[in-house]
C-alpha cells in the first residue's frame, strides 16, 4: 500500500494539473479578499477568521470555489488512467484493484493536506502584513482553532474530492467526474440552504453542507454542538461512501480498453 | 506454464471469446493469432486479469486467473494492445511509477531495461516526445522490469519501422533463448514463422489450430503436380482420396507430403498421364494462417 501510495504521489507532484489548481487556489481567493476589502471596505470574515487561511474565507471562496478545485483534482486522480488507459500497466502489476483506489483516495487526502496546510500558511502571512498597515482587521485565531480550521478544510475538501473521484471511476472519465462532483456540489449547497432536513437525514442522503462540518466540530461557536457520535459517523459517511463505492464500482468492472 | 479449459467471454450477445482451451509449456515462444476481432486481446485481457471470463477456467504457473492474480502477477510481464504511458512524465518516472505499483526495490534495474531497449539517452524525456515506436520500446521495457518469466507481447511490432522490428525480433528471439516463456500476438506471420516454436490460431474466439510450428506447416504440405490431361490429375487425386486445386494452366496443387510422391506418380503413369514434374511444397505460416482463417 504504501508503495502505492508513493506511486500516486510521483504522479500527482509530476502533473501540471496539481499545481495549476493550486496556484489558482492561491490567487483567485487571496484577490477576491483584496478586491472586496478595496470596494466594500471591510475586510471578508468567515466563520472563523480568514487570517486562518485562504480556504477559511467568505463562503463563496471557501466552500465553492475550493470545492471546485477539489472536484476537478478528484476527478483527475482517477480520470488520469482513463485518459491514457494506463489502468492496464498497473492492474498487470498489482492484483488488488480496491488498494489502487485506495491508494489514489489517501494521495488525494495527502495533497488536500498539504495545500490547505500551505494556504494556510500563506494567508497567515498575508493577515500579518496586512495587519500591520491595518489594525482593524479581525484577530488571528488561536493556532487550536487554525489547526482545527486547517482539518475541517481538509475533510470538507476530500469529501467534493472523492465524490469527483467515484464519478470518473463510474463513467470511467475525467470530464464525468467534474460533471458528477459539480453536480453533487449544487444539489448539496441548495438542499443544504433551502431543505430544512434534520442532520441524520441529511447524512442519510449524503448532503453536506459545509456549516455542518463546522458544526460537527465545534468550530461555529453560535450553532449547538451535535453529539460527537452523531457528528462522527455523519463524517464516515461523506468520506467513506464515495471511496466504497468507487472500490465496489472498479472492482466489479472490465477494463475494456480504448481499442 | 499457461493453461486454459473452456476460457469465454461474452459482451451481450456476442461471443468474443469462445470455448478456448489453450497449453502453453514452459520455455516456448508461443504464437497467438488470428484476424482482427478473433478474440487475442480479450484473451489476453482474461489472462491478466483486467477481463472477467464469462465462462470456463485458465491458470497460470498453477494458479487460477482469477482468484489468484497475487500469486503469478509478480512473474509476469506484458505489453497489452498499444502501449500507453503518462505522456505528461518522462520515461523514468513512468518505470517509476509502475515500479512503485509493482513494489519492486531495485531502482538500478529502470536504467538497466532503458538501456536495453536503446532508450538510456531519452530517459528523461516527456513521453509525449516519443514516437510509437519508442513507446513500443518503453513498454517493453516496462515488460521487463520485474525480470519476469513470463512475458506476453501484444503486438509488439506495432509501429515499428523495419530497422526497429528486426531489432523487436532479435530482441524477443533473445529473451525465448535465455528461457522466458513468451505468449506473442502479431499480425506479423513472417514474424512469428522465424521466432515461434508453437503457435494457436483462433478464429472468431474459437481455436482452429494449436500446435508446433513444424507440425502445423507439416500438417499442410502440399505437392505442386505438372500433368496432362488436368482431369486425368484430378480424378486420381480424388481416388487416392486427396484433396487438388488448380494452381496453374497444366498443374494441380495436391494435398499430400512428399511420402505420397512415388505412389501418386505411380498413379498417373499408370493411368496414362503425362508428368512433367513433381514439386513438394511447404506452406509458409501465412498460407497455412489464411487457409484457417478465411471465411
Amino acid at each position: 500500500m504504501l508503495n502505492l501510495l508513493r506511486a500516486e504521489l510521483l504522479k500527482t507532484h509530476v502533473r501540471p494539473l496539481g499545481w495549476m489548481l493550486f496556484g489558482l487556489s492561491a490567487i483567485v481567493p487571496t484577490l477576491f479578499m483584496l478586491l472586496s476589502r478595496a470596494v466594500a471596505g471591510e475586510a471578508p470574515v468567515g466563520p472563523v477568521s480568514w487570517t486562518s487561511g485562504v480556504f477559511l474565507g467568505p463562503r463563496f471562496i471557501g466552500q465553492l470555489f475550493g470545492g471546485l478545485m477539489l472536484i476537478v483534482f478528484g476527478a483527475g486522480v482517477a480520470g488520469v488512467e482513463y485518459s491514457y488507459d494506463t489502468w492496464k500497466n498497473l492492474l498487470t502489476r498489482h492484483s488488488s484493484r480496491p488498494a489502487l483506489i485506495a491508494a489514489k483516495w489517501c494521495a488525494m487526502l495527502l495533497c488536500v493536506a498539504g495545500a490547505v496546510a500551505a494556504l494556510g500558511a500563506l494567508s497567515l502571512v498575508a493577515a500579518l502584513a496586512l495587519g500591520l498597515v491595518d489594525p482593524g482587521l479581525p484577530a488571528s485565531p488561536g493556532a487550536l482553532a487554525l489547526l482545527g480550521g486547517l482539518a475541517v478544510q481538509t475533510i470538507a475538501l476530500t469529501i467534493y474530492g472523492g465524490v469527483a473521484l467515484l464519478g470518473a471511476v463510474a463513467w470511467r472519465s475525467s470530464v464525468a467526474g467534474i460533471i458528477a462532483g459539480f453536480v453533487w456540489l449544487v444539489a448539496d449547497s441548495l438542499l443544504a440552504t433551502i431543505v430544512q432536513t434534520p442532520a441524520w437525514l441529511r447524512a442519510a442522503l449524503f448532503i453536506v453542507a459545509e456549516s455542518d462540518l463546522y458544526r460537527h466540530l465545534g468550530l461555529v461557536p453560535e450553532a449547538p454542538l451535535r453529539p460527537a457520535a452523531a457528528s462522527a459517523a455523519a463524517l464516515a459517511v461523506y468520506l467513506g461512501a464515495p471511496l466504497l463505492a468507487a472500490t465496489l464500482i472498479f472492482g466489479r468492472r472490465d477494463i475494456a480498453g480504448a481499442g | 506454464m499457461i493453461e486454459t479449459d473452456g476460457l469465454s467471454k461474452r459482451y451481450g450477445l456476442r461471443r468474443a471469446v469462445d470455448g478456448l482451451s489453450l497449453a502453453v509449456a514452459p520455455g516456448s515462444v508461443f504464437g497467438f493469432l488470428g484476424p482482427n476481432g478473433a478474440g487475442k486481446t480479450t484473451t489476453i485481457r482474461m489472462l491478466l486479469g483486467l477481463v472477467r471470463p464469462s465462462g470456463g477456467s485458465g491458470r497460470i504457473f498453477g494458479h487460477d486467473i482469477v482468484r489468484e492474480r497475487a500469486a503469478f502477477l509478480p512473474r509476469v510481464g506484458a505489453i497489452v494492445e498499444a502501449p500507453a504511458f503518462y505522456l505528461f512524465m518522462t520515461a523514468r518516472n513512468n518505470l517509476r511509477v509502475l515500479a512503485r505499483t509493482a513494489g519492486l526495490r531495485e531502482p538500478a534495474r529502470i536504467a538497466e531495461v532503458l538501456a536495453l531497449v536503446g532508450l538510456a539517452e531519452r530517459a528523461d524525456e516527456p513521453v509525449r516526445a516519443f514516437s510509437l515506436g519508442m513507446k513500443q520500446r518503453l513498454a517493453l521495457a516496462a515488460a521487463l522490469l520485474g525480470r519476469p518469466e513470463l512475458l506476453f507481447l501484444d503486438e509488439p511490432t506495432n509501429g515499428l519501422d523495419p530497422a526497429g522490428t528486426v531489432e523487436m525480433r532479435d530482441l524477443i528471439r533473445r529473451l525465448g533463448a535465455e528461457g522466458h516463456t513468451i505468449f506473442l500476438s502479431s499480425h506479423m506471420l513472417h514474424e512469428v514463422e522465424q521466432i515461434c516454436t508453437d503457435v494457436a490460431i483462433v478464429r472468431h474466439g474459437r481455436l482452429v489450430a494449436q500446435g508446433t510450428v513444424g507440425a502445423l506447416l507439416a500438417n499442410s504440405a502440399a505437392l505442386l503436380v505438372e500433368a496432362e490431361p488436368l482431369p486425368l490429375l484430378a480424378a486420381v487425386a480424388e481416388r487416392m482420396g486427396l484433396a487438388a486445386a488448380p494452381a496453374g494452366p497444366r498443374s494441380m496443387s495436391v494435398q499430400a507430403g512428399p511420402e505420397l510422391a512415388p505412389r501418386l506418380i505411380s498413379a498417373l503413369v499408370h493411368a496414362g498421364a503425362s508428368v512433367f514434374q513433381v514439386t513438394p511444397q511447404r506452406r509458409t505460416l501465412k498460407e497455412r494462417f489464411l487457409e484457417l482463417t478465411e471465411d
